[in-house]
């Protein structure tokens, strides 16, 4: 017994100290493939934006657009995989907001390396990312991705953009099929996103977008348009309507410092532009340069310079709304797409009401949808796209798990 | 003398009525044996506590009752008089924390700060080796007492984790790679210990007196996180809804190394009860340790190019790179005091029970502020000085300092820990099982003295602690050789919540699962003359 008890002991002890010995190691970190850096195509290639009424200096034909491709295809400098290559991935186009070049968008919130990392921890599936503008920098910042007269930037998006990616640059390398392909942009970009994805229900399996005016008119949980954008308009940035015609004047070029002026002719531009026939100028104002030469076109905006609402003007707006679109002549457009459409809680262009707004309204209809509101910590806010890291990355999350 | 470890033929003839008593106190010290090893939550020494001394740490700690052997100069000094002979011992302790710890550091609305979430993370695999040494004297001058010193290391440890690594976007890790170990805590407190103990009343009464001076080496490494909005960029960048995440923060690997000095005292007592039970209590003092060291300071700039074209005053702050610097900085770092009691019964010639309950004294380690001493320029990797400061170090009664541009930045003001008192309860056993052979075991439970609000992987003491031990040692004439094991099984813990305690901007906890085990050898030898 003794024996047995010593014995038990010892070998206890052994055990005890053998397991201290065993080594350990963490997770291996997943190899991230990179390729150098994004690809672009910036050759006359988007007839949609040429020759519009206000001119190429004005719509910018030969614009960039920037292209992620995943690290694991080997491409030449060019983005030209082998001729070997077999496999193919989807493709998220994603919008940028109002004033904000590709370029800027791609490198100042790096979705390259946020993509690449995401892929290489398998959090999202390889795909394309293709980073457009609707910028008409630096005249007006853009007109919301609607055809217009600065350029038809839906016909851009849906049919240039996509025929170039899908079927000429990127063919190889590219799923061509509705479910592969998702669309989403933030702000104005929020905006086209949505609006491209309901004019064309057919190409785009998956929409999303962040901090975007998706609904502008008045409603239960409050009112965008007159709460926001025109009364910080008139009364912080100083917007004045002269009653003389032909008198006022589209601030060119659009101003950092006067947000809510800049949204408010950017939407004028793509929702109400002046009709030449019109002959109520009581809310014109001219686009003076463009085309050089004229006759000068221009915009109408909703309120005449008696702060009077033109009820003509403002159904163009409303023909426009996303809300309105999907509760009437545009319904059903989204169901077969998933949507996601998210805003910070503190943004600074008062959009969480809008979408607040727009939530209640999608929950009355038959969509598959997530709506999703940021909220900040300390002293940074969540605001209209300072949050861009983990938007983009919930961006990408969303969109992959509905490739 | 003692009579508890080398009982009197009195209590042997007790002890030996029948074959069958000695029979069934191996099947209970066997059954307690099983019993001990089967309980499926065990648990450890508080804070940063490390056992001292093998013979009790076999025994659990439990050893202010029996205080038979040199470390009785750490837990009890009274008992340094039973000593039978003058002696002197070494100690090889080899110990193995065996920590695991999952982190879920988020900001507060639940945002990545670029810790490695969701992951099983282990420290880099350490083997501490701790060596004791110690000689004592029985003088039979002066009536007879018992004097000598020690040198131990009542508490140790620390880890070196790779946890963090920014988000991606953050900056060009090609040319700035972020440190692979980014948190580290190395804490060493080494005691040059002089005692003296002297019985009072034969056979009864015995007291003891020690004095511990103690020289601790402390290393604190974590990322820290600067707003954005403290850097001196004039235009948009500095405003928060300009600012895009991962740039919300400046990222700053801080490593504290301090060294430094600190007396405290203990005092015990020891009682003979009856010829089979003896007392045994005692008082150790706080010690405050005067630490002054530096803190090696290198900002990891975030690098975009962009940025930088959008806005020249961004510059500096945005072009990647990094600056250090390494500022003196001084603290004290406050130990605890200890009051302990225990008993020691001696059942039979050859079985003796040990007990113990002491209480430590935690809720002395609230903050360790740092006080920086000097004002100090950042210089980049390749010499270049800058001339930008994040916050500036802030340095009492200078009162120049508002005239005078600073450079440099602490970014904690002080470490957290509010910690909280403990009770520590400890059992042991030992069995002259053959002529020269003894075999002990010892259980303790230990709570943890950390609070959520401060927890963190770095120290070891994630939550409660169970501790099983078991020693074997041999004597052959004036030697005795030693070995005993002991296992520390924690509790597994989960910290959801992450907190700022003192509102430095600077989370003090870090949420995730915890889960830990340790793993202890020690060798002695002893020789008595």
């Amino acid at each position: 017994m003794r024996k047995i008890s010593l014995i038990l002991i010892l070998g206890l002890s052994l055990i005890i100290v053998a397991s201290g010995c065993k080594k350990r190691k963490n997770p291996v970190e997943p190899i991230v493939l990179k390729q150098f850096g994004y690809f672009t195509i910036k050759d006359n290639l988007w007839p949609a934006l040429n020759n519009p009424p206000l001119s190429n200096t004005f719509s910018f034909p030969s614009r960039t657009v920037m292209v992620y491709i995943p690290g694991e295809v080997p491409v030449d400098d060019q983005g030209r995989p082998p001729l070997t290559w077999k496999k193919k991935y989807p493709v998220l186009y994603f919008l940028t907001d109002f004033g904000q070049e590709a370029l800027f968008f791609a490198n100042t919130y790096r979705v390259k390396d946020i993509a690449d990392e995401l892929i290489a921890k398998g959090e999202i599936q390889p795909m394309l990312i293709v980073i457009a503008d609707g910028s008409n920098n630096p005249h007006m910042g853009g007109g919301f991705y609607v055809n217009s007269i600065g350029g038809n930037y839906g016909d851009y998006i849906a049919l240039d953009l996509r025929l170039q990616i899908d079927t000429l640059f990127y063919g190889r390398i590219v799923i061509d099929s509705t479910k592969k392909r998702g669309i989403s942009g933030v702000g104005m970009g929020g905006y086209g996103a949505f609006r491209v994805a309901m004019d064309n229900p057919l190409l785009y399996g998956s929409v999303s977008a962040i901090s975007a005016p998706l609904s502008i008119e008045a409603g239960p949980n409050g009112d965008w348009f007159n709460d926001y954008l025109w009364a910080t308009a008139v009364q912080q940035e100083g917007l004045v309507i002269s009653p003389y015609p032909d008198s006022n004047k589209v601030p060119i070029p659009w101003l950092k410092t006067n947000p809510a002026t800049s949204w408010l002719f950017g939407m004028a531009l793509g929702f109400s532009p002046h009709d030449t026939a019109d002959t109520d100028s009581s809310s014109y104002f001219k686009i003076e340069g463009f085309p050089v030469g004229g006759p000068f076109r221009g915009v109408n905006l909703p309120f005449d310079s008696a702060g009077v609402r033109r009820d003509s003007i403002w159904n163009e707006w409303l023909k426009n709304d996303i809300k309105t679109l999907l509760a009437g002549p545009k319904s059903g457009s989204l169901s077969n797409t998933k949507v996601y459409f998210e805003v910070g809680d503190q943004d600074s262009y008062m959009l969480h009401v809008a979408n607040k707004n727009f939530n209640s309204f999608m929950a009355t209809q038959s969509y598959t949808y997530t709506y999703n509101e940021f909220t900040g910590y300390g002293n940074f806010p969540a605001d209209h796209f300072n949050y861009a890291f983990d938007r983009i990355v919930a961006i990408l999350k969303f969109h992959s798990s509905n490739f | 003398m003692n009579g508890l470890i080398y009982p009197s033929r009195q209590s042997s003839t007790q002890a030996d009525r029948s074959g069958s008593t000695r029979l069934t106190i191996k099947r209970k010290l066997l059954m307690a044996a099983v019993l001990l090893i089967m309980v499926p939550q065990l648990l450890w020494a508080s804070g940063m506590s490390l056992n001292v001394g093998a013979k009790a740490s076999a025994l659990g700690g439990a050893f202010r009752g029996l205080a038979d052997d040199w470390s009785a100069a750490w837990w009890n000094p009274a008992g340094l008089a039973y000593l039978q002979k003058s002696e002197a011992n070494s100690i090889l302790s080899i110990i193995v924390p065996r920590q695991k710890y999952e982190p879920n550091v988020l900001l507060s609305n639940g945002s990545e700060l670029g810790y490695r979430n969701n992951q099983d993370r282990v420290p880099d695999d350490r083997i501490f080796y701790y060596p004791n040494f110690s000689s004592f004297y029985k003088f039979q001058s002066h009536g007879g007492f018992t004097a000598g010193m020690a040198f131990f290391l009542p508490y140790g440890l620390g880890s070196k984790w790779d946890l963090f690594d920014p988000l991606p976007g953050y900056n060009d890790v090609d040319t700035v790679p972020y440190a692979r170990i980014d948190h580290e805590a190395s804490f060493t407190v080494v005691d040059f210990h002089p005692s003296i103990a002297k019985e009072f009343v034969k056979g009864k009464l015995a007291l003891g007196l020690g004095l511990a001076i103690q020289k601790s080496d402390f290393t604190w490494r974590r990322p820290n996180f600067i707003p954005t909005v403290l850097l001196p960029i004039t235009t948009m960048y500095q405003q928060p809804q300009n600012t895009p995440r991962p740039y919300d923060n400046i990222i700053m690997d801080s490593r504290m190394e301090f060294d430094g000095w600190g007396v405290g005292v203990n005092l015990g007592i020891m009682y003979q009860l009856s010829p089979k039970v003896k007392l045994g209590g005692s008082y150790r003092s706080p010690v405050n340790i005067k630490l002054t060291g530096h803190n090696r300071m290198f900002v990891y700039y975030p690098n975009n190019s962009q940025i930088v074209a959008n806005d020249g005053t961004a510059t500096p702050y945005f072009s990647g790179g990094g600056a250090q610097a390494s500022p003196e900085v001084k603290t004290t770092l406050k130990l605890p005091a200890e009051l302990g009691a225990g008993f020691a019964y001696q059942a039979s010639e050859k079985f003796t029970l040990m007990a113990d309950i002491a209480w430590t004294g935690w809720s002395r380690m609230k903050v360790l502020d740092l006080n920086y001493t000097q004002r100090i320029a950042w210089v980049s990797p390749s010499g270049e000085t800058f001339f930008h400061g994040l916050t500036p170090i802030r340095i009492p009664g200078d009162t120049t300092a508002n005239g005078t541009p600073f450079y440099g930045t602490p970014a904690d003001s002080a470490i957290v820990f509010n910690w909280k008192d403990v009770t520590r309860f400890s059992v042991g056993a030992e069995y002259h099982f053959k002529e020269n052979w003894i075999a002990r075991a010892g259980y303790y439970h230990d709570p943890t003295a950390v609070p959520d609000q401060s927890l963190n992987p770095l120290i070891l003491d994630f939550a409660d602690k169970n501790s099983l031990n078991f020693g074997i040692s041999y004597k052959i004439n004036v030697y005795e050789v030693g070995y005993n094991v002991e296992y520390i099984n924690y509790d597994t813990r989960q910290v959801n919540q992450i907190q700022d305690v003192n509102g430095d901007g600077l989370f003090d906890n870090f949420p995730g699962n915890y889960s830990t085990a340790q793993y202890s050898s020690f060798f002695y030898f002893t020789y008595r003359f």
